[in-house]
C-alpha cells in the first residue's frame, strides 16, 4: 500500500478541508457530510454541504463527537438512497455504525464513501461545551503527541481508531507523522480514482505510519483489557448492576442516542410495556414491600444490551448523553466485546457480513444451554 | 386552615403521619421519593409499612416529575383501595394536568405535599447532595434563593401547594430542624387525621415570611426572563440557543405533561425521502443532519406551553446543558396568561386547548 504525505503548516483540519473543497470543485463527489461548528461555537453538528463556500467553515475532526455520524447519515438515507454522490468524514466507530445500519436496513449506502481520519479519541460533549477555548488548544496538542488523560474513557480504550479492516475508500493518516504532515492512503481501487481525480497520485511508503499505528494498538489493547478487569467486578450480579444504574432517571438517552439502537418505539415505551394495570404495580409492591418507580430499570438496560451488543461499535454516545454521569458505554463494550468474541464478529468489518442474529441456527451455541451455567 | 404541630424534622413528621395512616388502616401503601442506597433517591411505592423507614420527600432532589410515574400506575384503572402520594407543588400540578389529559386517575389518592424550597440539579447526586444541605435547610427558614438550585426552583412561584390534602409548611420555618407544622387543607384531609390529633390550631397558609419568598423569586424570575431577550430571537436566536442539541429529545422524555407515547418527531410521518432532502440541500446550499432541530423544540413548545408547569425537568435531563425550561416557561407562562389559565390550579378547569371556539382570540390574528 502506498500513499501521498501532504505538508501543511496549517494543520489537520485545513489540510483536510483542501482536499474535500478539491472533490466538490472537481465534481467528484455531490456533497460531503462533515461535522461543522454549531452557530453557538461551544458544539459541532453534521452538515451536508453542496456549495463550497461551507466546506471553509467545516472542522473535519472535531475534538467531541456530540452526535454519532451513522445517525446523521440515517436520517438522509432511511427511506431509500440518495442519487447524491457523499462523501462522509468520519471517526471509524461512525463509519463502523454506519455500516451496522446498513445491515439492518436502516442505511443505504449506495453513492455513499467515506473517508476516515485517524482518530485520538474526543473530549466528553459537556466538558467541551463548558470550556471549548481551552479545550480547542489542548486538542491541537493532542493530535501531534497523540495522548491525553481528559478524553472519554470509551475513547481511551478504543482499538479501532484508525482505518484497520474498515471497507472503505479513503483514510487520512496522522498518527506517528510529522507535527506539520498528514498521509492520505487510499483504501481500495476506487479510492485511488477518486485521488486521482483531485490529481493526488499514491506514491509514497506508509510504513512508518503503519508500524504507529500497531504501536497504539498494542498500548490500547492493554488499556482497554485492563479497564475490563476492574469493571467486571463492579458489574457481575444483580446487585452490583442496580448499584451501577441506581441513579439512572429513565430518560432513555442512551438508547436515543446510540446509532445501533434503531427501533423507532422502543418495546419498553411502547403499549405492552406502558398500559398496566394499577393492580399490576400493587401486587409487585406486595411481593417486595416495595419497588421503584419508574419500574423495569435494569430490565430496560439489560433488554437494550442484549438487543443491540453484537452490533455494538463502543463509540460512547450512550455515556456522553446520560445526563447522570453513568458509565454505560464501559459495561456495554465489557459485554458486547465477550458477545463478539463468541461469534466471531467485528461489527462494521465486512459489508456483506450478516449479524450473527440473523444467522443463528438452533443446533448452534449448545454449550450454552444450561441456563445454570454449570459445564 | 386546621393545623398541628409533630415535634421532628419534616421528612421524620411524615413517616409518623404515615405509618399511623398505615395503622388506622387508611391507606394501603405510600408513593414517595426514597432512599435507593447511600447517594442515590429515587421513588418508591411502597406497601410495607417497614419500608417507610427509607422515604425521603423532602430532600431537595426531583430526579423524574413524579406525575409521569403516577400516570403509568394509574392510567389503565384507578387505585382500588387508598394510598398516600408524596409530591412536591409543580409534580401535583402536573399530574393535575395528566388528569384532565385522561393519562391518570385521582381516585384513592391521598395527597400529601409541602411548600417547597426548590430542588438541585439531579447530578449533584454524584457530587454529593450531602454537603449541601446544611445551607439548603438553613435558608429555607428565611426563604433566601440559593444560587445553585436549579433555575427553575429560583425562579418558581408556585411552589405553596394548591390541592394537596395535607401540607407541611417548610418555608419559612424557623425550627425546620425539630419542628414541623403539618396542615390539613382538604376536608379529606381533616377527616383522616382528626381521630388522632386532639389539639388543633388554625392558621393561614398565607403569611407574611411566605409572600415575601413569592416576591424574591418573582424579582429573580424578571430579571432572568428579562435577560433572555426572546422577543428579539427570530430564527437566528433560536437557532443559537438550541445550536447544541444533539436531537436525543430528553427533554420530551422528562417533561411531565409531553405525554405522547410515540413523538410526531420520531413517527414515521417525519421522515423524508432523500430527494426532498436534496431538494432542500439545492435550496440552502447545505443542511444540518438530522434535520428539524428548531421544528421539534417550537413543535414541543406548541404543543405542552399551556400546561408547562415550569417544573425544570427538560433542562435538568439535558445532557448538553441547553437551558431549555428558560425557554419554556417564559414562553409557556405568556400563553397562560393570555387564557387566564395556571396549570394544576384546579382540576375542573379545562385545557384552553380543549375549549377553543373558532370565534376566539380574533385579535391576534394579524
Amino acid at each position: 500500500m502506498k500513499g501521498h504525505i501532504i505538508t501543511s503548516t496549517e494543520g489537520l483540519n485545513k489540510a483536510v478541508k483542501r482536499i474535500l473543497m478539491s472533490f466538490i470543485e472537481q465534481g467528484v463527489f455531490d456533497a460531503i457530510l462533515v461535522p461543522t461548528r454549531a452557530p453557538s461555537g461551544e458544539s459541532f453538528v453534521y452538515l451536508l454541504i453542496k456549495d463550497k463556500k461551507f466546506i471553509e467553515s467545516c472542522s473535519p475532526l472535531p475534538p467531541i463527537m456530540p452526535i454519532q455520524g451513522a445517525r446523521a447519515l440515517k436520517d438522509l438515507t432511511r427511506l431509500g438512497k440518495t442519487d447524491l454522490r457523499v462523501l462522509c468524514v468520519m471517526r471509524a466507530c461512525e463509519i463502523r455504525a454506519s455500516i451496522e445500519l446498513s445491515k439492518l436496513k436502516q442505511i443505504n449506502l449506495e453513492n455513499i464513501s467515506f473517508i476516515s481520519i485517524d482518530c485520538p479519541g474526543a473530549f466528553v460533549t459537556r466538558d467541551y461545551i463548558n470550556n471549548s477555548a481551552e479545550l480547542d488548544k489542548s486538542y491541537g496538542e493532542i493530535l501531534n503527541v497523540w495522548k491525553a488523560d481528559n478524553l472519554r474513557p470509551s475513547c481511551n480504550t478504543c482499538v479501532s481508531f484508525s482505518c484497520k479492516d474498515l471497507p472503505i475508500d479513503l483514510h487520512i493518516g496522522k498518527i506517528g507523522m510529522k507535527e506539520n504532515e498528514i498521509i492520505v492512503v487510499p483504501l481500495s481501487k476506487k479510492g485511488e480514482e477518486f485521488l486521482s481525480s483531485i490529481q493526488i497520485e499514491c506514491a509514497q511508503d506508509i510504513s512508518e505510519w503503519q508500524t504507529a499505528i500497531e504501536d497504539m494498538q498494542q498500548r490500547k489493547t492493554e488499556n482497554r483489557n485492563k479497564a475490563f478487569l476492574e469493571l467486571k467486578n463492579k458489574v457481575t450480579g444483580i446487585d452490583n448492576l442496580n448499584n451501577f444504574f441506581s441513579n439512572c432517571i429513565n430518560c432513555h438517552n442512551c438508547m436515543r442516542v446510540c446509532p445501533i439502537c434503531y427501533c423507532r418505539q422502543c418495546f419498553f415505551e411502547s403499549t405492552d410495556q406502558v398500559r398496566l394495570e394499577a393492580e399490576n404495580y400493587i401486587i409487585r409492591a406486595e411481593n417486595k414491600g416495595g419497588i421503584r418507580f419508574p419500574t423495569e430499570m435494569i430490565l430496560f438496560h439489560l433488554g437494550r444490551m442484549s438487543h443491540m451488543a453484537l452490533s455494538c461499535v463502543g463509540c460512547g454516545a450512550c455515556e456522553d448523553a446520560c445526563p447522570m454521569d453513568i458509565p454505560v458505554a464501559q459495561v456495554f463494550k465489557f459485554m458486547a466485546n465477550e458477545l463478539q468474541q463468541m461469534f466471531d464478529y467485528v461489527p462494521g468489518e465486512k459489508i456483506d457480513e450478516p449479524i450473527p442474529i440473523l444467522t443463528y441456527k438452533e443446533d448452534e451455541l449448545r454449550e450454552y444451554e444450561d441456563a445454570q451455567g454449570s459445564k | 386552615m386546621k393545623s398541628f404541630k409533630i415535634l421532628k424534622a419534616p421528612d421524620e413528621a411524615l413517616k409518623e403521619i404515615l405509618l399511623s395512616l398505615f395503622e388506622l388502616n387508611k391507606i394501603k401503601g405510600v408513593f414517595a421519593l426514597s432512599r435507593i442506597n447511600s447517594d442515590n433517591y429515587g421513588y418508591a411505592l411502597i406497601t410495607d409499612k417497614t419500608l417507610i423507614r427509607d422515604i425521603a420527600p423532602t430532600i431537595p432532589l426531583m430526579p423524574a416529575n413524579a406525575a409521569k410515574s403516577i400516570s403509568r400506575l394509574t392510567m389503565v384503572e384507578s387505585l382500588k383501595s387508598p394510598i398516600a402520594v408524596v409530591l412536591r407543588p409543580c409534580e401535583l400540578r402536573a399530574l393535575f394536568e395528566l388528569v384532565k389529559l385522561e393519562q391518570a386517575r385521582l381516585d384513592n389518592m391521598i395527597f400529601i405535599s409541602f411548600t417547597c424550597g426548590g430542588v438541585f440539579p439531579t447530578r449533584i447526586m454524584k457530587d454529593g447532595l450531602h454537603d449541601k444541605l446544611e445551607k439548603y435547610w438553613e435558608n429555607i427558614k428565611t426563604g433566601e434563593n440559593l444560587e445553585d438550585l436549579r433555575e427553575s426552583c429560583r425562579i418558581c412561584e408556585h411552589f405553596v401547594p394548591d390541592n394537596a390534602d395535607i401540607i407541611l409548611n417548610l418555608v419559612g420555618e424557623n425550627n425546620i430542624s425539630h419542628e414541623t407544622t403539618v396542615l390539613l387543607k382538604s376536608e379529606k384531609g381533616e377527616k383522616l387525621l382528626t381521630d388522632k390529633i386532639n389539639k388543633f390550631v388554625e392558621i393561614d397558609l398565607e403569611s407574611e415570611k411566605l409572600r415575601s419568598c413569592i416576591n424574591k423569586r418573582t424579582e429573580v424570575k424578571s430579571k432572568i426572563y428579562g435577560a433572555f431577550e426572546t422577543e428579539k430571537f427570530g430564527v437566528d436566536g433560536l437557532t443559537r440557543f438550541f445550536g447544541r442539541c444533539i436531537n436525543c429529545h430528553a427533554c420530551s422524555k422528562a417533561c411531565p405533561v409531553c405525554y405522547c407515547k410515540l413523538c410526531f418527531f420520531e413517527s414515521a410521518e417525519n421522515e423524508y425521502n432523500p430527494s426532498t432532502l436534496e431538494t432542500m440541500l439545492n435550496n440552502r446550499g447545505a443542511l444540518r443532519l438530522p434535520v428539524d432541530t428548531i421544528f421539534y423544540h417550537l413543535g414541543r413548545l406548541i404543543h405542552v406551553g399551556i400546561t408547562c408547569v415550569g417544573c425544570g425537568m427538560c433542562s435538568d435531563a439535558c445532557p448538553t446543558d441547553i437551558p431549555v425550561s428558560r425557554i419554556f416557561s417564559k414562553a409557556g407562562e405568556r400563553v397562560q396568561q393570555l387564557f387566564e389559565y395556571v396549570p394544576g390550579r384546579n382540576i375542573d378547569e379545562k385545557i384552553p386547548i380543549a375549549t377553543f371556539q373558532d370565534t376566539e382570540l380574533t385579535e391576534v390574528e394579524h
